[in-house]
């Protein structure tokens, strides 16, 4: 027994092929599909109806969390300490804004890549793989009970997949 | 490509683009303003009416050349999205022949703008003299607009072949006249790319090289003293941000009028917010990496032209440029949606087009006057008529030449870009 709800799991050659039984299944109701793309591809997230990902706030916010760290650390840091450099003044916001910006993108990534994991977790749904998939197809995961299967090994056949087989 | 219109309806309607507006209200806005300056020239305090000429001068010969340095970089890059946008930005080197004109009359008023004429500058070598510079410069604008007009005429060439013979009178025998032998066999239509492309690549080179040799001439030598490398490329970046803005403008201006709802969308609008608010992040950077550097060497007369816009009386005014530029643009397009929505769209690019305005007549004034920054009937008549100037010349590029090339629309409509 595998750790993953039985389905049928298809491979597609082709993006057209794999967006049209995308859409077709969707059309029936499956909704809990796993589409797996070796690259991102609009066709294939425009079928699957995937909505604009929340990770760009996360960036948002690190990159303005960051900035702002940026300046209190520098700033913290001259006035915890005071040593008046090159006759300049103690904060000298000029240079800190480099720090202020180099931590913009460095929290930015942080969030990005948290974010990331966050919403990966959070959406995290297990189905049958193929390692095909990270290389040259494109791969369907239909989880459905077993008086459902031939129908759907059927329609997933007839829309053009290169293999089609079914997973306990 | 759109079913509703489809080839023929789109050269009918970029053919005959309604243009009695921008010509009517070009020509009463450079008739006034231009006469304004007249008589200003003439009267007790010549020198701020040349001051507000040179600004103008600069500001709207970098808006007619970044538009079309904008076009070339489609050209280079094989971008199909600006496809039916493109023209609006081409449109804009109509004003290049009249910025030569505009640039032989600033001779007359050398008197009242370059400081190193009456006190010359050893320091800069024979590099600062009349003729050398002037003769140089002139140079420079002549390559720069010949080589823009070239690159647009080849653009145009073939969708004029398409309208030779819908058109009529004056039009037909221009329109025959540049058509020439050409027949639109594909093959030909080759020729004509790949001339582009090279046209393309050899605009955007000549443009960094001259249009920096143009701001260290005609801006930086405002004050002779004062040197930074990196002047020319922060001129030249901030005048393709508003050959941008002003394509955003005129798209917003030419969308409802051309009948192009179907084919200019959310597509051309999103690429050109993210463009124009990528230029804006640029310029910032740009400025930044100057005071950062002038401001950690100290020296003084590096400082001073520094000190002069940041903490005296024009200080105002430089937080004004830092705000339209950069802060307002940034936070105003971040959004997908502000970008796609033609009214926000269209305010933000207006306040970056007059915030770079505002940062032309802020690297110019404070070298030539003692005074605070000034702004009354002088600042704003002569700038009205310079728009107006640029509005009739490119509101009579709209009467010539079509302002719709089906052939671009075809191919961004081929690839779902809409």
């Amino acid at each position: 027994m595998s750790g993953h709800p039985g389905g049928i799991l298809a491979a597609y050659q082709y993006v057209d092929s794999a967006a049209e039984a995308i859409r077709r299944l969707k059309s029936q109701g499956y909704d809990d599909l796993i589409v797996y793309t070796p690259v991102p591809n609009a066709e294939i997230a425009q079928a699957v109806g995937h909505k604009v990902s929340s990770v760009r706030l996360w960036t948002l916010i690190g990159g303005l969390l960051g900035c702002a760290s940026g300046f209190a650390l520098t700033l913290w840091m001259s006035y915890d300490w005071p040593l008046v450099v090159g006759g300049k003044p103690v904060g000298s916001l000029i240079p800190y804004v480099i720090i202020a910006f180099e931590l913009m993108i460095l929290f930015g990534a942080g969030a990005t890549i948290l974010g990331l994991l966050f919403n990966s977790w959070r959406t995290r749904q297990r189905g049958a793989y193929d390692g095909r998939f990270s290389d040259d197809q494109i791969g369907i995961f239909v989880p459905c009970p077993v008086e459902r299967r031939p129908a759907v090994e059927e329609m997933l056949r007839n829309s053009g997949a290169v293999e089609v087989r079914v997973e306990m | 490509m759109s079913a509703q219109y489809g080839r023929d309806g789109f050269l009918q309607r970029g053919a005959n683009a309604p243009t009695g507006a921008l010509l009517a209200g070009g020509t009463i806005l450079a008739v006034l303003g231009l006469g304004l300056f007249v008589a200003l020239a003439m009267g007790d305090d010549p020198g701020r009416a040349w001051r507000m000429y040179h600004v103008n001068f600069l500001f709207f010969t970098g808006v007619a050349l970044g538009g079309s340095v904008f076009a070339a970089t489609q050209k280079i890059t094989k971008g199909v999205w600006a496809g039916p946008i493109i023209r609006f930005a081409e449109a804009g080197v109509a004003f290049l022949p009249v910025s030569i004109v505009l640039f032989l009359v600033l001779f007359l008023g050398k008197h009242h703008l370059f400081p190193w004429i009456e006190h010359p500058t050893p320091a800069r070598g024979n590099w600062l003299t009349v003729s050398w510079m002037f003769w140089r410069d002139l140079v420079s604008l002549l390559v720069l607009a010949g080589v823009a007009i070239a690159f647009v005429y080849n653009d145009v060439k073939p969708d004029v072949a398409d309208l030779r013979n819908e058109v009529s009178g004056w039009r037909q025998r221009l329109y025959e006249r540049i058509t020439g032998g050409y027949t639109g066999t594909p093959e030909e239509l080759q020729r004509i790319e790949t001339r582009l492309v090279r046209l393309s690549v050899a605009l955007c080179l000549l443009y960094a090289y001259l249009f920096s040799l143009l701001a260290f001439d005609l801006v930086m030598s405002l004050a002779p003293y004062w040197v930074s490398n990196l002047f020319g490329a922060f001129m030249f970046m901030g005048a393709v941000l508003t050959g941008l803005t002003m394509l955003g403008l005129m798209t917003v201006y030419w969308r409802g009028r051309l009948g192009m709802r179907e084919v200019i969308g959310r597509q051309q609008f999103h690429d050109l917010g993210k463009l124009i608010f990528g230029f804006s992040i640029f310029w910032a950077y740009l400025v930044f990496s100057q005071v950062l550097v002038i401001w950690y060497g100290n020296l003084r007369e590096e400082t001073s032209f520094v000190f002069w816009r940041l903490w005296s009386d024009w200080r105002p005014i430089s937080i004004m440029v830092g705000l339209m530029v950069f802060l307002i643009p940034f936070w105003g397009l971040i959004w997908v949606k502000s970008k796609i929505t033609p009214f926000t769209f269209a305010l933000f690019a207006l306040i970056s087009f007059l915030g770079v305005w505002l940062e032309r007549y802020l690297l110019v004034q404070p070298s030539l006057t003692e005074q605070g920054p000034a702004f009354g009937l002088p600042e704003f008549g002569i700038s009205l008529g310079f728009l107006g100037l640029f509005l009739l010349a490119y509101g009579l590029f709209a009467r010539t030449f079509p302002m719709v090339s089906p052939r671009l629309v075809e191919k961004a409509e081929a690839t779902g870009h809409h």
